[in-house]
């Protein structure tokens, strides 16, 4: 099944949105603001793995089946996306200025709709900034997959999900405010609205005015919201950074047409594996106190609220050695507290030993920035 | 009024409005709320993926820890599924090598009943995932592996009908800083947005009571999801934070004896209904796990509702002068210490943020 759709919604100019939020934005004070993020994927390794960066407008929407991998799939609904492309920025497409891109999902023939959770929805007339790979290998073609696809809206650019592009003075990319672009918001998938809505209104427990967040801390955000242009001048600039041999290597990306045969990998159930990955250094051995705090929370199921004090006079020994950093051994996992609602459905046993953990691999730093970590920007 | 300006005043009232109360995402199809037709649904672990052992007790953890929501959704989990795939039918989990993320959510709907039919979710066995509670392990805590219950929560809560979100502390964010800790354990939560969430789908069960303390807080977005970073220790005037140290994977505060301090904390209602003027205990311990045995230097209270997470520094409190200098201790606040809430989880009502005396 084939089909297609125009895009015939959004009144509102893009415009008047964007001029709408920006005068909202200093009208009115709001003491929380969004502080900022880098992308998980840095723009250095974007670059280098796509096999086609390119700017376009998507000019058609089809949808089509192709047989599952599975043993107990069937046909799936598979999405193409036509872009027609304005700027190459890496690599080429077999069709010059048009490209096809498979995504699975979409519209099934019985009328069922396939969303996978982390692929972008298109819409005919939307402009974006891609960065693709495998196309028709991969369930979703791009880097990343969502985060693979950068919207071009009012000259400016935006993740998929409509968060600001921007740049710091030191050259890195942060994601910045989100803006719920109609763009963003409202889809189409087949020939139907498919729309994403935060209804306040239905919640329940609403709360008497309570802040949410530190009142009065004002979060910075840092740099300046990237137009498309200087986006692609950074693309450059990573792309000036990859070996030319590795450039040269690059193949035209193929199209994808709906009922053109796919090269699928399977996503065959497998076997868990447990990989490499580094603890954090032993600390020093306990002393009683400490023993007998963990044992006690053990007895009172993990509530840290005891009924009794101590045992036998025992007190905390405030006076601790300096540096010394004072951990207890790894408690036994925490009985699941109401076992509820599981449905055997064939032998069972016990639990097993924990697996050996072995070493891990390197961790993914951000647009040369060291990652800050979970902990945030701490101070020196 | 032309219907543009409309929606643009429309659009400027709604930014200038107080803090948004609510913020999980719903996902509407031809102008109808997408959810399941029924509040249970099965999920079946594949066999080859999940045989007995410490990763189906991990994925049975995760449904349970969903079950423990406030709303009228349940979660029922079968083991051993023989065969898998998506379009089936049939709500399977199951591990692979070949995603794109370390995992991911299939769901299907039929637009026009406004119905979610199915819901396969799929985990990349080349992430580095563990199923332990030794936070050492862990990322959010300074380890290398990738708790699988906070990643199989948030994979749960697609399964269920939410959205990713990115503007509040949150599991359908950045999963894997989402987790209560007390102690040497660190355990997944679906949160108080995302239980909210599953509430306004598919109703309260008016039978739950729930408050948590977490020290963890919403910093921001990476793309469709929040970012979050430990709480923090500000000075007396709540002005400024405490100059701070990375201590073996967690943050560390330098205080002077006697210095008067604000502990930031973010206290959640996991509940059914508000719980007004609750109290909050503070600690100085000499561990990480925080219980009422340690020395109490303070009391304040907090009103939390199930609508956003309420991170705060409200209780000023002041470091004792007869601890050691150059020593490492902890701070630590227990909600409703006197257990005067009959709460499904009590484990989940302390936490802590440590500190270094100068």
């Amino acid at each position: 099944m084939v089909r297609e759709h125009s895009q015939t919604r959004r009144a509102i100019s893009t415009m008047g949105w964007i001029t709408a939020l920006a005068v909202a934005g200093v009208a009115c004070f709001n003491p929380v603001a969004h502080a900022h993020e880098p992308p998980r994927t840095s723009l250095r390794t974007m670059t280098d793995q796509a096999e086609l960066i390119f700017q376009g407008v998507v000019s058609k929407v089809e949808y089509g089946m192709a047989q599952g991998t599975e043993s107990e799939e069937g046909e799936l609904p598979q999405t193409f996306v036509t872009y027609q492309i304005e700027n190459i920025e890496k690599g080429q497409a077999t069709e010059g200025k048009n490209v096809t891109l498979r995504f699975l999902g979409g519209p099934a023939k019985d009328g069922r709709i396939l969303v996978v959770s982390n692929s972008p929805l298109f819409d005919v007339g939307e402009r974006d900034l891609v960065f693709v790979q495998s196309n028709g290998e991969s369930d979703c073609p791009l880097v990343d997959c969502d985060k693979g696809r950068f919207r071009v809206i009012n000259n400016h650019m935006f993740t998929n999900d409509g968060h600001e592009v921007r740049l710091t003075a030191q050259g890195n990319i942060f994601f910045g405010k989100q803006h719920r672009l109609p763009e963003v918001m409202n889809n189409k998938i087949g020939n139907l609205p498919f729309n994403f809505e935060i209804d306040p209104d239905d919640a329940e427990g609403a709360e008497q005015g309570k802040g949410q967040y530190n009142q009065g801390e004002q979060l910075r955000i840092p740099g300046e919201h990237l137009n498309m242009l200087k986006f692609r001048d950074r693309v450059a600039q990573e792309k000036a950074k990859i070996r030319p041999e590795k450039l040269a290597a690059l193949k035209p990306v193929q199209s994808m047409r709906p009922g053109q045969a796919l090269k699928l990998r399977p996503h065959s159930p497998q076997a868990p594996t447990m990989r490499v990955a580094p603890e954090r250094p032993e600390a020093a051995p306990l002393n009683e106190f400490d023993k007998q705090e963990a044992e006690w929370l053990m007895k009172n199921a993990m509530n840290p609220v005891f009924k009794e004090g101590p045992p036998g006079g025992l007190k905390p020994n405030l006076q601790i050695k300096p540096n010394l950093e004072i951990q207890r051994p790894l408690l036994p996992n925490l009985k699941i507290q109401k076992p509820l609602r599981v449905i055997p459905r064939g032998i069972e046993s016990g639990g097993a030993e924990e697996e050996e953990i072995l070493p891990l691999e390197g961790n993914m730093l951000f647009d040369g920035e060291e990652d800050p970590g979970p902990m945030g920007n701490l101070q020196p | 009024m032309k219907i543009k300006h409309f929606v643009l005043l429309s659009l400027l009232v709604t930014v200038c409005s107080p803090a948004v109360g609510h913020s999980y995402e719903k996902i509407k199809c031809a102008g109808i709320t997408q959810k399941w037709g029924s509040n249970s649904v099965q999920m079946r672990a594949s066999g080859t993926g999940f045989p007995a052992g410490p990763w189906r007790n991990a994925l049975t953890e995760s449904i349970n820890l969903w079950n423990q929501n406030p709303s009228k959704f349940t979660f029922t989990l079968s083991y051993n599924e023989p065969g898998v795939g998506k379009g089936n039918f049939q709500n399977e989990v199951w591990w692979t090598d070949n995603l794109n993320a370390p995992a991911v959510a299939y769901y299907w709907y039929t637009c026009l009943t406004g119905h979610l039919v199915e819901a396969d979710v799929v985990f990349r066995n080349t992430t580095p995932y563990h199923y332990t509670h030794n936070k050492k392990t862990l990322s959010g805590y300074g380890g290398g592996s990738r708790s699988f219950q906070t990643v199989a929560v948030h994979e749960l809560g697609h399964a269920l009908g939410l959205k990713h979100v990115s503007y509040t502390y949150n599991a359908m964010g950045s999963d894997s800083t989402h987790m209560h800790a007390n102690g040497s354990t660190a355990y997944a939560y679906p949160g108080e947005d995302a239980s909210n969430g599953a509430v306004d789908l598919y109703g309260n069960d008016n039978n739950t009571n729930d408050v948590a303390i977490a020290h963890w807080r919403w910093t921001g977005s990476s793309g469709e999801y929040s970012t979050h970073a430990r709480t923090r220790v500000w000075n007396s005037a709540g002005t400024s934070v405490v100059s701070s140290f990375n201590d073996a994977g967690e943050p560390r505060y330098r205080v002077n004896k006697g210095q008067p301090i604000r502990l930031e904390m973010s206290y959640e209602n996991l509940g059914s209904g508000c719980k007004n003027n609750v109290p909050v205990k503070y600690y100085i311990s000499t561990n990480d796990l925080i219980t009422t045995w340690d020395r109490h230097i303070g009391t304040g209270s907090v009103s939390v509702c199930r609508n956003t997470v309420y991170t705060t520094k409200n209780t000023t409190l002041t470091i004792p002068n007869d601890l050691t200098s150059g020593a490492n201790y902890h701070i630590g606040a227990i909600i409703d210490p006197d257990n005067a809430i009959a709460e499904s989880n009590e484990a989940n009502n302390s936490s802590y943020v440590g500190i270094r005396i100068n």
